[in-house]
């Protein structure tokens, strides 16, 4: 053998293992180059499926199973459109956990490509162990607004309330007695005619609607016994029937003292809303509202979610968003007042649906682009009282 | 005469130079191979990174002419200065992954296309047209 290679075959020797050091190296860079595209081409994949989630938690999504099922959509469309399949997605749910997402905002990622025909490089790039497979461990930004659906469905649960300049739900509605007779008997009978009384006339007193329940409502009861003698009821039913027509009465006047008789202003509603879902008490005016060190909170218009505070008519009135229709902003909010409004002036009870547009109350309205001076998103509703 | 020479000096062991410079070629062309891989394996990354960055530009677009005009600003300018690409080639596209829905909304998806062509690279097997894409669901609203 030493022979051999003293006559030279040490040179083919030499030669052979030099070409295989060379075709090693060759086969490395080519490991090498598809490994990078294989892990950009998982980082596209992750940076689609994480965007994507995060956008959709901001205007749809309400919980982890939510994040998960439109992961699995994007993950498709990722598949579909790009040709990147990965193998493995997971989001963290303790990213997406309610109160967390508010301090981090952040929907938390990862997604797995796998490695598979290049294995001798796989134990570099495996994750605890595992081989074959590549991980991206991203994140996105997200501005998941649990928070603001349950101030508008807060906010919902208030159209109708009246307005009152000053006010921010404290002061409660009370509506007329008046008005009360007026809507269950016959008001041409006892002569009230069309003329209403104010709702804050001394006579819409408690004491009032006691006297009227001893005087006019008996009164009323034995008229409503003489109108209805024909219609054969027996002494029973009609006693029965005259008993629930007061306590109608009665009801509604009881019913003037829950939630939906409270009042308020613009800004007055929105710091009642923002306070009933963080609990903690507080009132701004709307000049608080636009002042200058809330800038920190202040987004673009394109930028708006729904339950942010949208400052309109020059920054004279504030209004919650709701959702955009087509290219303008459905808001609720109380409006249709000014300085001199005291809930409805003919002392009505909570206003109905369809009354919403003429009456100064919480109500829905819309506005253009050009209307908005400012919006402002709170990452969390308390900070609207710091 | 000299071409007898070269003959005479080759029948007695110039084979060695003859297989020495056959083997230099080959060298030559397997460096040209790892160079063309990196080459192309840096224009990859560059397109692709380029790619990611137009999608997010994109995604707070107000339009889809807008974002097409936006995604091409930011590829041309990530992968102006490379020299293995040609510029002249950029083609940016923005499309809607869904023809029966194709309004610029917020929630609709959208696949952005970015297609070069590599050159001078020493490897002309991987000189010409390729393409990357990503796809980025739009987080503005409406379409003005």
């Amino acid at each position: 053998m030493i022979k051999k290679l003293r006559k030279g075959n040490g040179i083919l020797i030499f030669g052979v293992a030099w070409m295989l050091v060379i075709f090693f190296l060759v086969i490395m860079f080519i490991e090498v180059f598809f490994a990078r595209q294989n892990a950009m081409n998982t980082q596209i994949a992750a940076d689609s499926i994480a965007n994507g989630v995060a956008v959709y938690m901001t205007y749809e999504g309400n919980s982890y199973t939510d994040a998960v099922r439109e992961r699995d959509y994007v993950k498709s469309l990722v598949n579909l459109y790009t040709f990147h399949d990965p193998t493995d997605t997971r989001i963290s749910d303790a990213s997406l956990d309610y109160h967390s997402l508010i301090e981090d905002n952040v929907v938390d990622i990862k997604v797995t490509g796998d490695f598979s025909y290049m294995t001798n490089l796989n134990t570099s790039y495996g994750e605890n162990g595992n081989t074959g497979y590549y991980t991206v461990h991203t994140g996105a930004m997200t501005e998941y607004t649990n928070y603001g659906r349950d101030l508008i469905h807060t906010a919902e649960a208030y159209l109708g309330c009246l307005y009152d300049y000053g006010s921010s739900g404290e002061t409660n509605h009370q509506p007329s007695f008046y008005k009360l007779i007026y809507t269950y008997a016959d008001h041409e009978y006892y002569g009230y005619g069309d003329s209403i009384p104010d709702c804050r006339a001394d006579i819409d007193t408690e004491e009032y609607y006691e006297a009227w329940l001893e005087n006019v409502g008996i009164e009323y009861r034995t008229e409503y016994a003489l109108n209805h003698a024909e219609e054969g009821l027996s002494p029973d039913e009609l006693n029965q029937a005259r008993d629930n027509y007061i306590d109608n009465i009665r009801s509604d006047v009881e019913y003037s003292t829950d939630d939906n008789s409270r009042m308020f202003d613009c800004s007055g509603f929105v710091s009642y809303i923002y306070s009933t879902v963080s609990g903690v008490s507080g009132r701004v005016d709307t000049e608080m509202i636009g002042d200058s060190s809330n800038n920190d909170y202040r987004v673009g218009v394109t930028h708006v979610l729904p339950g942010d505070i949208i400052l309109v008519n020059g920054g004279d009135h504030a209004v919650l968003f709701v959702e955009w229709e087509g290219n303008r902003f459905r808001c609720i909010g109380v409006s249709g007042g000014d300085e001199s409004t005291y809930a409805n002036d003919n002392g009505s009870v909570r206003v109905s649906e369809s009354d919403l547009s003429s009456v100064p109350c919480v109500k829905y309205s819309y506005y253009n682009i050009g209307d908005v001076v400012a919006c402002y998103h709170y990452s969390a509703p308390e900070e609207l009282f710091q | 005469m000299v071409f007898k020479k070269v003959l005479t000096k080759l029948r007695k062991g110039g084979g060695e130079l003859v297989g020495y410079s056959v083997s230099v070629i080959c060298i030559v062309q397997i460096i040209a191979l790892i160079i063309g891989f990196v080459q192309f394996g840096n224009v990859k990354m560059r397109v692709n990174n380029a790619v990611m960055v137009a999608g997010r530009d994109i995604a707070v677009c107000t339009s889809r002419a807008e974002a097409e005009e936006t995604a091409y600003n930011t590829v041309y300018n990530l992968l102006r200065e490379s020299k293995l690409i040609d510029m002249d080639t950029l083609n940016v596209t923005v499309e809607f992954y869904n023809d029966e829905d194709s309004r610029w909304q917020k929630g609709n998806y959208v696949v952005v296309k970015v297609e070069v062509w590599n050159k001078n690279t020493p490897l002309a097997l991987l000189n010409g047209a390729f393409h990357t894409q990503e796809l980025v669901m739009i987080e503005r609203v409406t379409e003005e």
